[in-house]
Order: C-alpha cells, then structure tokens, then sequence
C-alpha cells in the first residue's frame, strides 16, 4: 500500500481536461492508497469525471473527492448532469444486485472541507442528485456490507418494483430463512428510516408468502385459546 | 516532518529556485507533509520572482530521482499546466512503491 494519504490540486485552472486525464490513470495504480482527492475549482467538466468515476470502480480507498466549484470563466457549471449521474452509477450501480453490491462504498464526500460543516462542505451548493447525496450519506457507515445490503434494498426491493420479489420468492427454501434474516437483520439506526426498505421488503414478503411465516398457526393457535376460555 | 511553503515568491529566478527546492526535497526521505500553496501567481503582473509553467515542469523532473514517501501534497493555486500535471502523476505512482 502506498504512503500518499492525501492529495490537494485546488485551483490549477491552467490545467485542461487532457491534463486531469492523466489523474484518472493515477486512480488505478496498483499501490493507490488516497483517501482524500482535491481536485476543487477546477476545469473539470463532465468527461474528466466519467473518467474519474470509471477509474474508481474497484477502489476501497478514496473517501474525499472534492469537485467543488468547478466553473468556467462565466461562472457555469462545468459538471452537470451526466457528470453526477456517473458519480451515482459508481456509489450504486443499479444494473443488477450483483452490480449494487459491487459499487464504491467508500466515497462519502465531494465538497470543499474548507467550507463549515454545517453545509456538509458545501455539497448543498452543488446541485446534486437526491438519490447520490442519499448513497454518499450510506457511504459514511463504516459497516460496508450493512451499506450494501442498504443500497440493494433501497435499489432492488422498493414498493414500486416486483420484479426482484419474484426472483425472491422463486428462491429455494432451504437458503431462504437466511434471505429472511439479511432482508429483516436490525441495525443501529433502524427507526432511522434508512433501514425502512428492509422492513418493507420483508413486509412484502410476508403478504406474498403468508404461509411461510406460519400466520394460519397462530390464527388457529389464538382461536383454540379463545375457545378454551 | 513537515515542509510549507506557501503564500510566497520562493525563487528569485524562478527556475533556479524551484531547481533548489527540488535538489534540497530529494534528499529528505523523512519528509511527510509537503505544502507549495500559492507561490506561482502574480496578480499584477509585476513580479520577477513567479515560478512559470515552465518552472513547474523543470521542479516535477528534478523531482524524479527523489526518495521522498509523502503522506501529504497539497500544490494548490499555483501556474502548473497540463505538461507539469503529466509529469507529477507518475512521481505520485513512484512514491507510493
């Protein structure tokens, strides 16, 4: 693992997108051990962080990419859109569960930490995404296979989406008790609303498997009870 | 140990500055923490001592053959251009072997 913790380039507007290319190489050299990327106020625009985002894929390091500011002489955004899109795609790619799971579950932080923590190192100023402000926020648990199973429920197993709960609920019995447990397994911040989905994903399940949560038993069981009486 | 240089005009030509800094850097394995904030510009376009673009490249290549192993780089606001970043990364790739 390398020495370099920390690395601070704010402010080189000389340098173009073919210079912050060469960055993204860098991302991926096999002994990077970064956890905090400056880049800030910079000409970095949609490209260089579809190629940043890309580079990043397998890192486990990198917590701090700072993409503050980054303007041109008019004042407009060089990131837009399609720029924070491959930041989503890259803390929770939705293509598949398999895809989730393998996401960055590092990266929790893209504002400038010079700006008070009160506006979250201005990430407020950055017009993000509702939905990446919401994974970087999962990133911050030091739990990665909680954040995980967090971004696979959230992604996968919502109100509005039954495909996966088919897949679910075709799975062979003998692994399903452990499904059951992953989907309901409590954690600290359970009343949080983060971890909602997982109640409702076993909710769901519970409607479309009544019987496998033995809900006749205890109907008879109670009903017995309230003869004897 | 920690070295900051910031908020300065380091080099009295320049160059021959940086080439200083670069030839004292190499030899200081022990060195942790490098900061060269805001020594390269020149609001008023006035001042003989701002490290150039050019000074940059010639800092990044005499940096070459240094055994440093940074923690900490901060290199911000300054005159560096696309040469100069090209020739930092792959000193950043070296350090961290």
């Amino acid at each position: 693992m390398g020495s370099l913790k920390y690395l601070e380039l704010s402010e080189n507007e000389l340098v173009t997108s073919a210079g912050w290319e060469t960055i993204s190489d860098y991302l991926q050299s096999p002994n990077f051990a970064l956890k905090e990327l400056h880049l800030g106020r910079n000409n970095i625009n949609d490209d260089i962080v579809v190629a940043l985002t890309s580079a990043l894929s397998h890192n486990k390091t990198l917590e701090k990419l700072d993409l503050y500011d980054c303007t041109d002489e008019d004042d407009n955004e060089l990131i837009t859109e399609r720029g924070w899109e491959a930041v989503s795609t890259l803390v929770c790619n939705k293509t598949s569960i398999m895809d989730t799971y393998n996401s960055n579950h590092t990266l929790h932080g893209l504002g400038d930490l010079d700006i008070d923590d009160d506006d979250d190192n201005g990430i407020n100023q950055m017009n993000l995404p509702d939905d990446l402000k919401s994974y970087l926020d999962l990133n911050k648990n030091k739990d990665k296979a909680e954040v995980a199973r967090q971004k696979i429920l959230q992604t996968h197993f919502s109100d509005n989406d039954t495909t996966n709960m088919q897949e679910l609920l075709g799975m062979e019995l003998e692994i399903m008790p452990a499904t059951i447990s992953w989907i309901g397994r409590p954690t600290h911040d359970v009343w949080s609303g983060m971890n909602m989905s997982g109640l409702s994903t076993m909710y769901n399940l519970m409607r479309r498997l009544p019987d496998f949560f033995d809900t006749g038993a205890a109907k008879k069981k109670s009903a017995t009870k309230r003869k004897s009486v | 140990m920690d070295l900051g240089i910031s908020f300065n005009q380091i080099g009295i030509e320049g160059i021959l500055g940086t080439f200083a800094l670069a030839s004292l850097l190499s030899n200081m394995s022990s060195l942790k923490t490098l900061e060269l904030v805001d020594i390269s510009q020149d609001e008023f376009n006035n001042n003989p001592n701002i490290i150039t673009s050019q000074g940059w490249v010639s800092f990044f290549i005499a940096l070459h053959d240094s055994n440093l192993k940074l923690e900490r780089l901060v290199f911000s606001h300054n005159r560096i251009n696309n040469e100069g970043i090209q020739l930092l990364v792959p000193l950043l790739s070296r350090w961290d072997h």
